[in-house]
């Protein structure tokens, strides 16, 4: 028995408690080890940066309520919270993690905010919102209503909303933004391949376009905008059904036989932008520098 | 006895009998007040669950980016509770018996074969799969971001999330699933206008691959819809 608790990693599961109903409650944890945290709740929020390294600190401010099974398996830990009524299941979790730790949240309604560098974060909620910055490896959020605005990320991107907008900016890596009611606003994302697709909101990308990289970016009922850096060279096809092109002027037309599509070159060509909007405009222009201020 | 009192008394007795009762410990007489009780006590139903979930957690979460363990590991906190419940012989021997069924279930996830698709119910969601033609051959190359693979047959695997998520939604409050619903139903009507913006040109590429996108997003916002929903919402 010893030989196999060892060997799953020391498996403890603790229940934090407070007698008192009715009242706010404060815990602090603080595990030597866990460099993955799993989090399952109701409502309430989770705020995660980094500290130092082999140590978790986890404060849990509640309703005394509210209990939080606190797992630990290897490297992982795991948070439930449960409560006699589930509207009475809200709790704001500070976390200070080691870098380039691993966190998962799964919930109703709750807000995320991390400060990296994190590896990965997988996030899923039916309400809330996700602000996210340095995370490295990997970034998943889906999301059924809500905003999620990522930045300075690296590796992956995928975030989902249904209802909500998209801010994507500074990332090196594939990036994929996909909602059906919000705008897509996204900068500076140097990817092999980034995917934009709304059903109703705006997409829009500025910044710089990766030698190589292929941009794509769809609204089906409003307009799609590419505002490229001076030094930035693409091919860029564009799309519009029913709507138009800004100074149809830069472009010419993709093919005799297809009546919707342009295309031009900026630069010498190096990335691929594709445009397309159904009922909006396919809008093209060159990203100015802010004035210099005194 | 205050309400305090009460909860406390309740927490004394409740939940480690909870632990036994999954450690199969208990009489027949015992298991019954004890099911009797969780019915009526939304706390302890909860914890039941969590306890449960515990094992399936170690069985199917693991990290995803593992980092050295570190050698000391030892729990602190700033709750003598806590100590005290930690060196509770009921709550040992319940932790030996979870950690021996989480080992059985990853013994048992390790031997099983491949996972085969669940076949597709038709319930749930309403979709529109029957108007939309096979998806198109491959873009050109050079003018597509690299997506998923589109499927053999869009119709087909739209019943197939349809299924997932209709299995899956008893976890989504109604809020989401309206929300969800809206959603595909703002897509397919995306889909039918872009479908007959095709018919009219039925050779255009650009229109083509229009229509294959808004079928890869449909595709892909079921399926982050369904991956959350077997996150355990």
């Amino acid at each position: 028995m010893r030989a196999t608790l060892a060997a799953l990693g020391g498996f403890i599961c603790v229940l934090l408690t407070q007698p008192a109903s009715g009242q706010m409650a404060t815990d602090t944890v603080i595990q030597t080890r866990g460099a993955s945290v799993r989090i399952v709740m109701w409502d309430g929020s989770v705020r995660v940066r980094t500290g130092d390294a082999g140590q978790v600190r986890i404060r849990a401010t509640r309703d005394s309520s509210v209990r939080i099974a606190l797992t630990t398996a290897g490297d992982s830990i795991s948070l439930a919270s449960s409560s006699r009524r589930r509207n009475d299941n809200v709790v704001a979790y500070e976390i200070i993690v080691p870098p380039m730790s691993t966190i998962r949240v799964i919930a109703n309604d709750t807000e995320v905010f991390v400060d990296g560098p994190i590896a990965t974060i997988a996030m899923t909620a039916q309400h809330g919102r996700a602000a996210l910055r340095g995370i490295r490896v990997r970034t998943m959020v889906m999301l059924f209503r809500g905003p999620i605005t990522i930045r300075d990320a690296g590796g992956s991107v995928e975030a989902t909303t249904l209802r909500g907008d998209i801010e994507i900016q500074n990332v090196r890596g594939n990036v994929s933004a996909r909602n059906t009611d919000g705008h897509i606003h996204l900068r500076d994302v140097n990817a092999d391949s980034l995917v934009a697709n709304s059903v109703d909101g705006e997409v829009a990308y500025a910044g710089l376009l990766r030698e190589g990289g292929v941009y794509r970016l769809t609204s089906h009922n409003q307009r799609v905008r590419l505002n490229y850096a001076p030094d930035a060279g693409a091919s860029i096809y564009g799309t519009a059904v029913s709507g138009a092109f800004s100074r149809p002027e830069q472009w010419r037309w993709r093919a005799p036989s297809d009546s919707l599509s342009r295309q031009m070159t900026i630069g010498r060509g190096g990335a691929t932008v594709r445009l397309m909007s159904f009922k909006g405009a396919v809008e093209v222009s060159v990203l100015r520098p802010l004035p210099m201020t005194r | 006895m205050t309400g305090s009192e009460h909860q406390n008394t309740h927490d004394d007795v409740w939940p480690p009998r909870l632990s036994d009762y999954l450690d199969g410990g208990q009489t027949p007489a015992e298991r019954a007040t004890l099911e009797a009780h969780v019915a009526s006590c939304t706390a302890c139903a909860a914890l039941l669950d969590d306890y449960r979930k515990v094992s399936t957690w170690l069985a199917t979460d693991q990290p995803s980016h593992p980092l050295p363990s570190v050698l000391n590991a030892v729990l602190g906190k700033v709750d003598t509770r806590l100590a005290a419940r930690l060196v509770q012989p009921r709550s040992r021997r319940f932790l030996e018996i979870v950690t021996l069924a989480a080992a059985a279930i990853l013994l048992v996830v390790l031997l099983q074969p491949a996972p085969t698709l669940p076949p597709p119910t038709g319930a749930g969601i309403t979709t529109s799969p029957s108007s939309v033609a096979a998806l198109p051959a491959s873009p050109p190359a050079g003018a597509r971001a690299k997506q998923s693979a589109p499927p053999d047959s869009y119709p087909g695997e739209v019943a197939r999330l349809d299924g997932d998520v209709a299995a899956a939604a008893s976890r989504l409050g109604s809020r989401g699933m309206n929300d969800l619903r809206r959603s595909l139903s703002a897509i397919d009507g995306a889909l039918k206008e872009a479908e007959a913006a095709r018919r009219v040109e039925p050779t255009n590429q650009a229109l083509t691959e229009y229509v294959a996108d808004v079928q890869r997003h449909r595709l892909a916002t079921m399926r982050a819809a369904t991956a959350s929903l077997e996150n355990g919402q």
